[in-house]
């Protein structure tokens, strides 16, 4: 079995919401390994992103502890954690967060330079890889909205590093533009790249090696997608 | 009330730069108030001193050495003009020459002991002001007891009341200082400016002057009030036909060259302190404009958002405008403490700085108002451009989310295609900056008229004491002991006066020469000078030349650079002086001598001009010194030179040779105040705009910076990634401050000195040390300002920050 590239163990997560507290992960157990696809599926304040924020130390548990890429991020300095998302994650959002003033090769060259990478692939190879050679001078306004977001799949894949979180990622897109960024996603998790993606659409699931079903901070399922895995033109929305 | 709540939400949730941005337009607001208030706190002071000294009208001067009998004088007015009269008083004014021991040594100037009526609270025309000590009383009639003209006394420290003595060793004792309309900035006979080091005024009373000066009963001078309503023009007149046969000469007030020099003095400076004035109000109300504009910019989508769902532009327009209206009335409350604290700090260094009887320094209301008003709207007007624009974008367009609502604009294609050192995080500062030219520009603009102001405040102060120091060396050359030895009138070279100071004991390598008043002519151009006639090749002290030779070989004259500018001549041409030249018996008469000009000599006042001493037959002064100028003898001291020769005949004043220059440093000292208290303010006025700039550039990119910390960017990096976007805003700004600084410096020293001050050779001067604080300020402490902000960046929320739709 392949080792694990993502250990969660009993990971909870709660808010002070004034005086209420809200518990947004609840004793969390989860092992994912390395190479493998997962789409996290769940209503709006499942705890969703607060997973996804958990991996990629964005946010620390209030317990348990998280190990990513063979680290334990929970016992880490700030410097620390800081250094874990410039080397073992990378994420690509919702609103894809280019940065406006540079064009997208420069923004894929943003993640090989912050990576630090060396032999690392080259940003004009990692745009052509997600099809877009001929779009390396255009800024981001110049773009459209699935090339914005193949382009900050780009800048992901530019860092090199194992693990990619996916928040959303098609959520702000047609369903063909969308199911292109998907075959980009699967194509990584296949070249042995961890991809943990979260999302409220089930369609997107069906492409998964393994879908996780997050309800009130807990996780109610987690197995192949039902009806067994799909090809991506099998799906639609 | 909805959206007064919520415009009071924003201006919470902003309230550190809301507070920030309201501080400027308060500084900016009561700068202005004040700068522009000096101007009126002058003339309104000076009115009141003039008035309150019940200053004369008209004044009759009997010619040198012409004395009537007291009385003689008042009677003669009366039969012409006594209904246009209020009053009259006589007065006795002789040149003398006034000793006052200081802390500092021996001073030894020549003054004018003023003979006034002091009966009944006198004198009442030109009456004294007590600075310090006592004023002269009626008791004090034929005492021989003075009081000394304030300025003079000021300069050299003197104690409220002491000892003195006047020419022929005459000891006197001084009750206090006083203040005289004639002296409130003082002239020397000669016409030397700021002469408070060089001339001494002392008032005595009538009985006393003539006493001293052995001119019982007699007066020389008449000073008049006239009654409200009289024809000045028409007295004046009748006055100058009445006292023709006295010798008398009549003259206004403005005629006379101190108060003509305050009240001009006023208006040259109203003129900069405008410009000031309105530069650093400009700047602060652009930065507040800038801040204000942005902030509301921030709030365009939501804009968007009321549009669509149909509520009417004016509405929409209201919650921005109240954020505004909150931010203008902070600016305008924090406005008036401000200016008063401005006002009160300016109003005391004036007051200080130039002593008057009365000073007037009063809140100037409608100069605030003005500034208030403008300080007031600039925040509306900053809301209304985005809200302008949020409310013509279509609904659909400003609410979209995603990739559409990507924007750019701006000039990044500038940079597209230059391919940058480094790796592309170096690069995102130089991108964000071509990415938004208008708020590139606008705040650069902000920053840059700060800078300017600063340049220019620097560049006065470095110009001037630069100045100085040309003077100072070329006063001093080789010989710092130089003391200059002025007589009382022309007297043989080979006179036992003239041979009496030469031949001190205390003095060395004397030379004698003449120095007296004239003009220069060439073309057009004439201007009043003092000619100096010296040995251009002494041993002692000489003037130095940058150009041409000095030297006996012909007879020709050494002029200034400004000078030789201002007459349109260099070496070789030949320019006319006009000057007093003897036609016997005593007498002198001016004359016209052409001479070729044989040097240019550094120092930096046009009025100073050499002939070689060995000339002065072609002069019309042969045989003829007036001054002479020596070392102290080895062993004896500047102190025992002057103490030994003051008290010679004929000796009209003592000075060590630097003593002019000293005087206008010492008044430049005092008026650096100023501009070092308006240099204090500027800074901190240029740094709260960069706090500011750099807190809302924090604010708009937050989610590139919550970008960069979910990709492993540290928060010293992403800080450093600021301030080198800052450092980038505060080099433009500083570039185009400097450029600004230097054109208003020049218009200060090519247009406004000149017509104030005319020929003073000023050069502009900006040490490196004063640079190296502009480009500190402009530069590092805009690219320092977003290290103020670095808490938001650690406590920043990313994951909600990452998450925000635009």
């Amino acid at each position: 079995m392949a080792r694990a590239a993502i250990e969660l163990n009993g990971v909870t997560k709660s808010y002070e919401v004034g005086a209420v507290t809200v518990t947004a992960l609840h004793a969390v157990d989860l092992t994912i390994a390395e190479g493998e696809f997962v789409v996290v599926l769940g209503p709006s304040g499942s705890g969703k992103t607060t997973l996804l924020n958990m991996v990629g130390a964005l946010d620390i548990p209030t317990e348990g502890t998280v190990h990513v890429a063979g680290r334990d991020i929970t016992e880490s300095s700030r410097g620390e954690l800081f250094e874990f998302r410039r080397q073992s994650v990378s994420f690509i959002f919702q609103s894809f967060n280019l940065f406006p003033g540079l064009t997208a090769l420069e923004n894929v060259q943003f993640g090989a330079d912050v990576a630090g990478r060396r032999g690392g692939a080259d940003a004009r190879d990692v745009l052509a890889s997600v099809g877009l050679g001929d779009r390396v001078g255009h800024f981001p306004h110049e773009l459209s909205g699935g090339e914005q977001q193949r382009v900050a799949i780009a800048r992901a894949l530019a860092t090199g590093n194992p693990v990619l979180l996916a928040d959303e990622p098609t959520g702000e897109l047609d369903f063909t533009t969308g199911a292109q960024v998907l075959e980009l996603l699967q194509a990584q998790s296949k070249a042995g790249k961890t991809a943990l993606v979260v999302t409220h659409n089930r369609e997107i699931s069906r492409i998964a090696d393994r879908v996780l079903q997050l309800s009130g901070g807990r996780i109610v399922s987690d197995g192949p997608p039902p009806g067994g895995r799909a090809d991506i033109s099998a799906l639609s929305w | 009330m909805i959206w007064l709540r919520w415009s009071w939400r924003d201006l919470r949730a902003r309230w550190v730069q809301v507070v920030a941005i309201a501080i400027v337009i308060a500084v900016g607001t009561g700068l202005f108030s004040g700068l522009r208030s000096m101007n009126v706190w002058r003339g309104l002071s000076n009115d009141a001193s003039y008035e309150a000294a019940n200053t004369f009208d008209l004044r009759v001067s009997l010619s040198s050495g012409s004395f009537a009998e007291r009385g003689a004088l008042l009677d003669a007015l009366d039969e012409v003009a006594s209904a246009y009269v209020s009053v009259a008083e006589e007065r006795l004014v002789l040149p003398t020459q006034v000793s006052v021991e200081s802390a500092d040594g021996a001073i030894l100037v020549p003054g004018r002991l003023v003979g006034v009526d002091l009966d009944d609270g006198g004198p009442h025309v030109n009456s004294l002001h007590p600075a310090l000590g006592r004023n002269l009383e009626q008791d004090d009639a034929g005492l021989d007891l003075v009081a000394l003209e304030h300025n003079f006394a000021r300069f050299y420290d003197l104690p409220a009341e002491g000892g003195a003595s006047l020419s022929g060793e005459i000891p006197v004792s001084y009750v206090g200082q006083v203040l005289s309309p004639e002296y409130f900035f003082v002239i020397s006979p000669e016409g030397g400016l700021l002469a408070q080091a060089n001339f001494a005024a002392v008032f005595t009373s009538m009985e006393t002057a003539q006493r001293l000066s052995s001119m019982g009963g007699r007066v020389n001078d008449l000073l008049i009030r006239l009654s409200p309503g009289s024809d000045e023009d028409a007295v004046a007149a009748t006055l100058s036909a009445r006292f023709e046969g006295f010798g008398g000469t009549v003259t206004r007030r403005m005629d006379d060259p101190s108060i003509r020099l305050m009240i001009e003095d006023v208006e040259g400076d109203q003129q900069f302190n405008t410009v000031l004035a309105i530069a650093i109000f400009g700047g602060a109300v652009f930065a507040a404009f800038n801040l204000t504009s942005r902030i509301v910019d921030t709030q365009r989508r939501e804009i968007g958002v009321a549009m669509a769902l149909g509520v009417p532009p004016a509405r929409v327009a209201l919650r921005p405008l109240l954020f505004s209206a909150q931010v203008a009335l902070l600016g305008v409350v924090f406005g008036i403490g401000m200016g008063m604290v401005i006002a009160q700090a300016l109003g005391a260094y004036l007051e200080g700085f130039l002593p008057l009887p009365e000073w007037r320094t009063p809140f100037q209301l409608g100069v605030f108002s003005v500034a208030a008003a403008v300080g007031f709207f600039a925040p509306f007007l900053a809301a209304a451009l985005p809200v302008w624009s949020g409310v013509r974008t279509a609904p659909v367009d400003a609410i979209r989310t995603g990739h559409l609502a990507a924007r750019s604009g701006g000039m990044p294609w500038l940079l597209a295609k230059l391919r940058l050192p480094g790796k592309t995080v170096m690069q995102i500062p130089l991108r964000s900056v071509a990415r938004a030219p208008r708020r590139t520009l606008l705040t650069g603009l902000g920053v840059g008229v700060i800078v300017a102001v600063m340049v220019t405040m620097f560049g006065i102060l470095d110009s001037f004491v630069d100045m100085l120091d040309r003077i100072e060396a070329e006063t001093v050359g080789g010989a710092p002991d130089r003391v200059e030895v002025s007589f009382d009138s022309f007297y043989e070279e080979r006179s036992p006066i003239v041979r009496s100071v030469v031949e001190a004991d205390a003095a060395a390598d004397a030379e004698t020469g003449i120095r007296l008043g004239g003009s220069i002519a060439s073309g057009e151009a004439e201007f009043p000078i003092l000619l100096q006639l010296t040995d251009l090749s002494s041993a002692l002290w000489s003037p130095s030349a940058v150009e041409g030779e000095l030297g006996a070989a012909r007879p020709g004259m050494v002029i200034s650079e400004t000078a030789a500018d201002e007459l349109g001549v260099g070496v070789g041409d030949v320019a006319t002086l006009r000057h007093p030249s003897t036609s016997g018996a005593g007498m002198f008469e001016l004359r016209d001598t052409p001479l070729p000009i044989i040097g240019i000599h550094p120092h930096p006042m046009r009025t100073n001009v050499y002939v070689d001493i060995r000339h002065r037959e072609a002069l019309g002064l042969d045989g003829l010194a007036n001054f002479v100028q020596a070392r102290p003898a080895d062993g004896a001291t500047v102190d025992d030179l002057k103490r030994q020769v003051f008290g010679l005949p004929g000796v009209g004043s003592v000075q060590r040779s630097t003593a002019s220059s000293d005087v206008v440093r010492d008044q430049f000292d005092q008026y650096t105040g100023i501009l070092t208290f308006i240099v204090a303010v500027v800074i901190a006025l240029a740094l709260l705009i960069a706090y500011n700039t750099a807190s809302i550039n924090m604010d708009e990119r937050r989610r590139e910076y919550a970008t960069m910390f979910a990709y492993g960017l540290s928060v010293r990096r992403a800080l450093g990634m600021a301030m080198i976007e800052s450092a980038i805003l505060g080099a433009l700004s500083t570039i185009l401050g400097l450029g600004g600084g230097y054109l208003m410096l020049r218009w200060v020293v090519d247009a406004l000195l000149p017509r104030t001050f005319p020929g003073m050779g000023v050069e502009i001067v900006l040490n490196p040390t004063a640079l190296a604080l502009v480009v500190a300020v402009g530069v590092l402490s805009v690219a320092a300002a977003p290290a103020l902000t670095v808490r938001r960046l650690v406590k920043m929320d990313v994951p909600s920050t990452l998450r925000v739709m635009e």
